[in-house]
């Protein structure tokens, strides 16, 4: 019976430490997964000048966007996918900050002899692309050709786990992926192309403004064209 | 105390209901009818149905010998299998679908060979499906199945000399004299196993891939539909719902405990 007791107490511990409000003067953004290479790295400037925490969550447009539209108390949301957040909600402005185009990858060592859009309709083929239901998926989606897929993965990380644990044989990926990822390639189309992926910030505090002054602006062009962004 | 318990009880219940009635509050009743015969629901229906047997039958020819020898041969490391055992139960279900993609996997160390060799590839399959359904399922059989083996021991040996005395060969006394007996144990844990397997999201979406028709369970499917199109969502979290719980009613007898010897309030 002790036991019990000492298991709840611990239990009601645990629930007040979860329900305790944790908001801080650091600045807090919501950013779409995709970013999450190049995200800090566009940030660090800005933080060390200004001398600002910033706390960055990543996760799937959809999830965030519902997260926003339910009320987290954030600054800035960087996302893939700005349909999915709510028009009615107030923000204080909103921007275009890169785009992204979708490419097709292989692992480094494959030996299937891919190289065009084509490829996606082999049947021989394991195939990975993101659902039609997330970003990545929604462009793969307008290539144009009916992708025999051999499996529809909630995120563009797990098409590109599937590609690096050799699992499948090709992959729809963004084109940052291709280059930050060294164990897979990519091997079409050769030149930056559309369907593309727009990423658009939305700030709801002039701290969120400033940030977004900030990844507009000439070194963070450069930065996001070093990590294969487009600029707009 | 009883009265202090009885307040306790009633907020576990409720507690444990709520959710579903935020689930009956939010459906979509209207256009329910179009929204359960889509093609994703009836696809993801007939996949979870298949896997979810399929599963219980492997679970069931592979376990009853597993728990009879864990609760009837007495060996070394025996404690230590009966964990290894347990621990799917435990496991968080991405980490066993992990831990079965580096083992059977296309670059898993046996799924190489079997790829290499045979040229059988589980991930993208059903068959990867219900893989991932026994790992996460079978544990629930052989612990129930093992624990009434165990307590029922002197009784069982009794019947089992008695039946031998009349000359039924070993495989019959099980399946005639053994199994019957703990009859009870073995439908729970089959239900259990069951309602685990229909329930599999994580250890399928990780090692089976999600593809509509042949890997998209109702699990992945209501996951992905939560993204886009949350009516779609609750319309198949609704499936599910009524699937488990006819199930569960259909079984309450035999795995219910008797209500008779409960005290009177």
């Amino acid at each position: 019976m002790k036991c019990l007791w000492i298991f709840l107490l611990l239990a009601l511990g645990g629930l007040s430490v979860a329900c305790s409000d944790t908001s801080e003067e650091a600045v807090s953004i919501f950013a779409a997964s995709s970013l999450i290479e190049v995200l800090p790295d566009l940030l660090s400037s800005y933080e060390e000048e200004s001398g600002v925490g910033i706390t960055i969550v990543y996760g799937g447009s959809n999830h965030l966007g519902a997260q926003v539209k339910d009320g987290a108390p954030i600054d800035l949301y960087l996302t893939a996918d700005i349909e999915l957040l709510d028009p009615q909600i107030e923000r204080v402005d909103e921007f275009i900050f890169a785009s992204n185009y979708i490419t097709l990858v292989v692992p480094v060592d494959s030996e299937k002899n891919i190289s065009s859009v084509t490829d996606l309709t082999r049947a021989d083929l394991d195939i990975a692309v993101c659902a039609e239901e997330v970003p990545c998926g929604k462009a793969a989606g307008e290539l144009g050709v009916v992708i025999a897929a051999d499996t529809y993965e909630p995120s563009v990380r797990s098409v590109i786990s599937r590609l690096t644990l050799g699992e499948v044989d090709l992959g729809v990926v963004y084109a940052t992926d291709a280059i930050s990822e060294p164990r897979i390639t990519s091997v079409w189309p050769e030149n930056p192309m559309c369907p593309c992926v727009d990423y658009h910030g939305v700030s709801f505090t002039s701290r969120g403004s400033e940030i977004a002054a900030h990844l507009l602006s000439e070194e963070s062009s450069e930065i996001l064209t070093q990590y294969g962004f487009l600029s707009p | 105390m009883k009265r202090f318990f009885i307040v306790l009880a009633a907020i576990a219940t409720v507690f444990l209901i709520l959710p579903f009635i935020g689930l009956f509050q939010r459906a979509p009743w209207s256009s329910l009818g179009d929204l359960l015969t889509s093609t994703t629901a009836t696809e993801a229906l007939r996949v979870s149905l298949i896997v979810s047997f399929a599963a219980t039958v492997i679970v069931f020819i592979l376990g009853t010998p597993l728990a009879w020898v864990l609760a009837r041969i007495n060996f070394s490391g025996r404690r230590f299998i009966r964990s290894l055992v347990v621990l799917p139960m435990v496991l968080p279900p991405v980490v066993g679908g992990t831990a079965l993609l580096f083992a059977l996997g296309r670059g898993g160390f046996i799924g190489q060979w079997l790829h290499a060799w045979f040229d059988i590839s589980l991930p993208f399959t059903t068959s990867g499906a219900v893989v991932a359904a026994v790992f996460v399922s079978l544990p629930f059989y052989v612990i129930s199945m093992e624990s009434a083996l165990i307590t029922s021991q002197d009784q069982l040996h009794e019947l089992e000399n008695v039946a031998r005395t009349l000359g039924l060969p070993p495989l019959s006394v099980l399946y005639r004299v053994t199994l019957p007996q703990v009859r009870p144990a073995m439908v729970a844990g089959l239900a259990l196993a069951w309602a685990r397997a229909l329930g599999e999201f994580g250890a399928t979406i990780t090692f089976a891939g999600n593809l509509p028709g042949r890997t998209q369970t109702l699990p992945l499917a209501t996951f992905l539909a939560l993204e886009s199109n949350p009516e779609e969502a609750l319309a198949l979290s609704l499936i599910l719902v009524l699937v488990s719980l006819s199930v569960l009613l259909m079984l309450r007898d035999h795995w219910m405990p008797s209500s008779s010897n409960s005290t009177k309030f």
